[in-house]
């Protein structure tokens, strides 16, 4: 059976520690994602996140499965190379939000090429409707 | 009226893992767990052996070489698929670029670059990871 808990603070036993639980609500991830940028694009692993789109190369955007209240979420990202570095390749913006998906693009550090990546990861912050 | 839960650990009853919180705005469940950093740490390597300024699940950074460090992790994640985010500069201007490779799921190889794609030290690095603890 589904319980609910109604507190203002979270403590733990000893009493000196505490958070208010705005912090806990508002400080959490509402959406993170390991993005496979190669061929036919996947989600390695992901929390919030569906419908990932391929907008072309390096150009990538995914939906979340519950909205954010607005478009002013905070959404940041890096590339990674997974096995090897590869130091030409760690720049990721945002390109497009909305309250319901962010896109970004991927591309070299020295040239600002757009290219797909091994591993995009984008984790996001704000309220959720 | 304020009320104060005092607990040490918090489960779910279902599944231990498992809690739900209720969204800002109330539409929306989402699963605690899933939401919460599960490391982060803001470190300084410019001083020669990078020393953690604060920390959460970290048990030591490694230092490969300049710009070189390996977070290893207290509580290993559950797969290597998670998800880490960096940043790293001189607190005043400086610092280009993080890169991240060679992970596995109890720690995380990172690169700290100047422009031009020079591995550089750094005093204010910070990275934030999301997945799941094993």
């Amino acid at each position: 059976m589904a319980s609910e808990l109604r507190v203002t603070t979270i403590a733990n036993n000893a009493g000196t520690e505490s958070v208010d639980t705005t912090y806990v609500i508002n400080g959490s991830a509402k959406a993170w994602v390991n993005v496979d940028g190669t061929g036919t694009v996947s989600l390695r692993d992901s929390f919030n996140a569906t419908s990932l789109t391929d907008n072309g190369t390096g150009d990538y955007s995914h939906s979340f499965v519950s909205s954010m209240a607005n478009v002013n979420h905070a959404s940041s990202g890096m590339n990674n190379a997974l096995f090897a570095a590869n130091f030409n390749r760690s720049i990721s913006l945002v390109h497009a939000a909305s309250a319901s998906s962010v896109r970004y693009k991927s591309g070299t550090a020295d040239n600002a090429t757009v290219e797909d990546q091994e591993s995009s990861q984008v984790i996001t912050h704000g309220d959720l409707a | 009226m304020a009320s104060i839960l005092k607990v040490d650990e918090l489960q779910g009853i279902v599944s231990a893992g498992d809690i739900t919180v209720t969204s800002e705005g109330g539409a929306a469940t989402m699963q605690l767990q899933q939401g919460l950093a599960k490391a982060w740490v803001h470190f300084n390597s410019s001083t020669g052996t990078p020393t953690a300024q604060d920390s959460l699940n970290l048990s030591s950074i490694t230092d490969s070489g300049t710009g070189i460090f390996q977070p290893t992790y207290s509580s290993v994640f559950d797969n290597d698929d998670y998800s880490f985010v960096a940043i790293t500069g001189t607190g005043s201007g400086g610092g280009w670029a993080v890169e991240a490779a060679d992970r596995t799921t109890s720690r995380t190889k990172m690169y700290t670059l100047s422009s031009g794609d020079v591995l550089s030290d750094y005093s204010h690095n910070n990275a934030l990871v999301h997945g799941d603890l094993a």
